[in-house]
């Protein structure tokens, strides 16, 4: 319907434009154009840049109104309500069959009630995919190989106690700093999604290379929820079509994506792909402190996560 | 120049709120240092502390600044006029300074309401954000203080004058 | 329309005395206004608080404060006596030592302003005794001074490497190194124009200056005794015909060596990958207040707060132009005049000689006028994408912005370089004014081999392996 009110907004990704996430976002603004006859115009911002590249102040953006759509990490979230943080546990969901089954079995659900209540519609979700670790002083593949090792890690709680109880010397750095910094020996290692790592050309200055999926890291595609319940049904149907569209094809593109690089970075690093009983062992090693977070992530948000084992 | 009771008062609380922050700020990251070589322990919390706190040392920084005449100008124009016209240039260059500090100040108060009503806290240490996004609505009630105080004085400070927080132009 | 709003009231704030921080501010406001009403103001704190609570960003007050406790702690007077040793009573070449000291005091301070006051007080009398006309001699070390932001630790290069980094990223330590050469081509190209400087050969005798040279401190109300400053700038040190140049030399050398030791601090521990950039400074300022404190013992407990205040203040200047500036460039980005300004520039001309011409000429009108950190903010959106566009390497856009927007620290109107060295000079502005031609030109050079050579950024780095 050419005729109805006629719209112009703003979404911002963390990352650039090379990016899925950009990819997905621009797929996204082409679908609501196209489905609405040009009634709904997006414009896409890379690497937070309507929040002086602060992904937190991103959020409260989304939150408040002054910007309408945002694909941003549940990490991200965690620093508003830690409650966002459960589905980022270590060692949580071993592949991605048993992290869908997770989302499709309750975590969706759990994560709109969370957003809706600091007033964001969770348009579903897209992923960043499991983050793995690289670093220079071992292969890292048993609990006690992690000991001392200098690693940056993004700054929230969850991290830094996970990586101080694994024996690791964990330390917050901003990552535009990380390539020179690893390069020079300032930091050891460091943590991130498959594309994050190769992107940045990490293995120029990494030597080691450990795929053990420790954190599955989802984004929330959130839309501000009061210009959601403005729009008419069937504009609100457009916008839910266009997400889970554009969530589909970002989600689909990272694994294709992720699996080429690990075979890429294999050849470039020294690659331990942690096999189910070594990986047991690192979430045997962190069995405490998983039972310390469930208080702060709540009962039913740890049940909503869970797998389905 | 006498100075009243409430200018003295006023002119220790936008020091020490600048100080102290900017002593913690600077303890702690040396401490982070040292401790990542000699302890091998990094005290990952540092950097969210540092990082909040400069919120504070800014805006104190800047009234204290602006206070002594500190603040970089094209004071060029405003200097050469004489009589009425300065006396108008004068109003506006306070009215505008003015003007930036009520935004922070109302706009401040709304984003720190926010903070504290969704519970956002700072990610590892778990202080509560408001506290950081306050030094907005404070900083903004002083600087006004000082702004209207300056403007009165007629900006009497040229940029010459003004050379000691020249630190600025780097 | 947007943008016309926007960059007009700034003009208009700026022309009229407004700070440029709060000119950025109000501006940016205006623009928001005109947006969508007084609701999108809502944008502001959050912009602003964002980028002034930036990791990177917080090696701007580290630095600050390390050049504050330098000073209090008697480093920076003690150099200053070393560099006089050195130039003695020397007839020729005094306008080498002085650059050559500028270029050293800019290896330990971030900042252009800090290297004049350190430096200009004792340096330009003794210019103006070899027979430098005055307005030659005050612009000469203004001009040197300039060195600040090129020769690494350099605050500009801080900025820039956050503003780029929506577009390119670059890491801060490789910025650093690219700015070694680029400095000391500066270095060499104000020594040869200092060469065709006209002099007297009669002596003037011209009194030491005092004071003045305290630089980094606010002279009131910071706090509340006068002991609690640092001491003058300078010692005074009349010139003794008998006593033996070599023996004065060893003295103050001995006493120099605490400072000399500080760039090996900033710049050893952060290419040795001891620390990141934002630490070094702090680790500087740490070293400073040891030396003040136990070797120097001129910096007393009770004087940490009167430090931490005026460092604060300083910094404050800056960080405000960060915060204010940043919400200036969020109308600049969500209304997209950058790429509108950058694709007009593309199609006035392909040519990446003239572009970079266009480019080199819009950063010294815009540094007559406004700072560096300001001019980053503002122009990188608008000039970095197009130099990227037409085949130009980050970093030598990155130095050649910097080299560009330095020279601005001595061109008037706004001119902070110019300002103190008039100041501690007692050399009214204008005279100075008079004598930058020859130093101008030889800074223009230097921007424009800057700018048309990448391998004079690019050839240290690559060669360290950054
Ligand atoms: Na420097
Ligand atoms: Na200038």
């Amino acid at each position: 319907q050419p005729d109805g009110p006629v719209y112009t907004w703003d979404m911002t990704v963390t990352v650039g434009e090379s990016s899925t996430w950009y990819q997905a976002a621009e797929r996204f603004a082409d679908t609501l154009e196209r489905e609405s006859g040009g009634r709904m115009q997006l414009r896409v911002f890379t690497g937070e840049q309507l929040s002086a590249g602060d992904p937190a102040a991103g959020v409260e953006q989304l939150m408040n109104g002054d910007k309408d759509f945002s694909y941003n990490s549940t990490i991200i979230y965690a620093g508003i309500d830690p409650r966002f943080g459960a589905i980022n546990a270590p060692f949580l969901y071993k592949d991605y069959d048993e992290a869908d089954r997770a989302l499709h079995g309750g975590a969706v659900p759990a994560y709109e009630k969370l957003t809706s209540e600091i007033g964001i519609t969770m348009l579903g979700f897209g992923e960043s995919g499991f983050r793995q670790l690289t670093n220079n002083m071992r292969p890292v593949e048993q609990p006690s190989d992690l000991a001392g090792i200098k690693t940056r890690i993004p700054g929230i709680g969850m991290f830094t106690d996970f990586f101080r109880d694994l024996g690791a010397n964990p330390t917050t750095m901003n990552f535009s700093e990380v390539f020179t910094a690893l390069q020079q020996g300032t930091i050891e290692g460091q943590e991130n999604p498959m594309d994050v790592i190769s992107s940045s050309g990490l293995a120029e200055v990494q030597q080691y290379l450990t795929i053990w999926n420790y954190v599955y890291d989802p984004l929330v595609l959130g839309m501000n929820q009061e210009l959601f319940e403005s729009l008419s049904p069937e504009d609100r149907k457009i916008v839910q079509d266009a997400a889970a569209d554009a969530n589909a094809f970002q989600i689909k593109t990272n694994r294709g994506l992720e699996q080429e690089q690990i075979a890429e970075q294999s050849e470039l690093m020294e690659t331990s792909e942690l096999s189910d009983a070594q990986i047991e062992r690192f979430r045997r090693a962190v069995g405490p402190l998983y039972e310390q977070y469930e208080e702060v992530w709540g009962p039913e948000m740890v049940r909503a996560v869970s797998p389905e084992r | 120049m006498q100075r009243s009771t409430v200018d003295r008062v006023l002119t220790t609380v936008e020091n020490v709120l600048a100080a102290a922050p900017f002593a913690v700020v600077a303890v702690v990251a040396f401490v982070n240092v040292v401790s990542r070589y000699f302890l091998n322990a990094s005290l990952a919390f540092t950097s969210e502390l540092t990082v909040s706190l400069a919120v504070w040392m800014v805006m104190m920084g800047a009234v204290i600044a602006l206070r002594e005449g500190g603040h970089l100008g094209f004071s060029a124009l405003h200097e050469a006029a004489r009589g009425p016209v300065r006396g108008v240039m004068t109003v506006l260059i306070t009215a505008a300074i003015v003007a930036f500090f009520v935004v922070l100040l109302f706009f401040g108060i709304d984003l720190a309401a926010l903070q504290a009503w969704s519970g956002r806290s700072t990610p590892s240490i778990g202080l509560p954000q408001w506290l950081f996004t306050a030094a907005l609505p404070v900083g903004a009630v002083l600087g006004v203080y000082r702004a209207v105080q300056a403007g009165r004085a007629g900006f009497r400070r040229s940029t010459v004058e003004a050379l000691p927080s020249e630190e600025a132009d780097r | 329309m947007i943008g016309a709003i926007l960059f007009g009231s700034f003009l208009v704030l700026l022309l009229l005395g407004v700070p440029v921080a709060f000119a950025l501010g109000v501006a940016a406001c205006c623009a928001l206004v005109a947006m969508g009403g007084f609701g999108e103001l809502s944008i502001v704190p959050s912009v602003f608080t964002a980028s002034v609570s930036s990791e990177t960003l917080l090696a701007i007050p580290f630095f600050i404060l390390a050049g504050v406790i330098m000073e209090y702690a008697g480093i920076s007077r003690r150099l200053v006596d070393f560099a006089q040793a050195c130039v003695g009573r020397r007839k020729h070449g005094l306008a080498i030592v002085v650059v050559v000291a500028a270029f050293f005091f800019s290896a330990i301070s971030g900042s252009g302003p800090a290297t004049v006051a350190a430096i200009g007080s004792i340096l330009i009398p003794a210019l103006i005794r070899q027979g430098y006309r005055p307005r030659h001699a005050t612009s000469l070390l203004a001009t040197a001074g300039s060195m600040g932001i090129i020769v690494p630790p350099s605050v500009a290069f801080i900025i820039f490497a956050v503003v780029v980094s929506d577009y390119e990223g670059v890491s801060i330590v490789r910025l650093f190194v690219a700015g070694i050469v680029p400095g000391i081509l500066l270095a060499v190209a104000l020594m040869i124009a200092s060469l065709f400087l006209p002099r007297t050969t009669a002596e003037q005798p011209v009194a030491v200056g005092g004071g003045a040279a305290s630089g980094g401190a606010s002279e009131s109300e910071v706090g509340d005794a006068d002991e609690d400053r640092p001491r003058g700038g300078v010692t005074e040190q009349p010139d003794e015909p008998h006593r033996p140049a070599m023996k004065r030399l060893a003295a103050t050398f001995g006493g120099a060596i605490p400072g000399l030791l500080v760039p090996l601090i900033i710049l050893g521990g952060i290419y040795g990958g001891i620390v990141t950039p934002t630490e070094s400074a702090v680790v500087a300022a740490a070293y400073a207040l040891l030396v003040g404190l136990f070797v120097y013992r001129e910096i007393a407990v009770r004087q940490l707060y009167r430090i931490l205040v005026t460092a604060a203040a300083q910094s404050a200047v800056v960080m405000l132009i960060v915060g204010a500036a940043s919400v200036f460039a969020y109308v600049v980005t969500a209304n997209q005049i950058a790429e509108t300004v950058s694709d007009l520039l593309l199609g006035l001309t392909g040519s990446p000689v003239l572009i970079v011409l266009l480019a080199v000429i819009v950063l010294l009108v815009v540094g007559a006028f406004i700072d560096a950190v300001s001019a980053l903010y503002l122009f990188v959106p608008i000039i970095a994408p197009v130099l990227l566009e037409a085949g130009v390497d980050v970093t030598t856009i990155g130095v050649m912005m910097v080299v560009n927007l330095a020279l601005g620290l001595v061109t008037p109107p706004v001119g902070v370089n110019l300002f103190v060295a008039a100041g501690i000079a007692k050399v009214p502005l204008l005279e100075v004014v008079k004598g930058i031609r020859p130093f101008f030109f030889a800074g223009l050079a230097v921007v424009l081999l800057v700018a048309y050579v990448p391998a004079l950024s690019n050839w240290l780095p690559d060669l360290l392996g950054f």
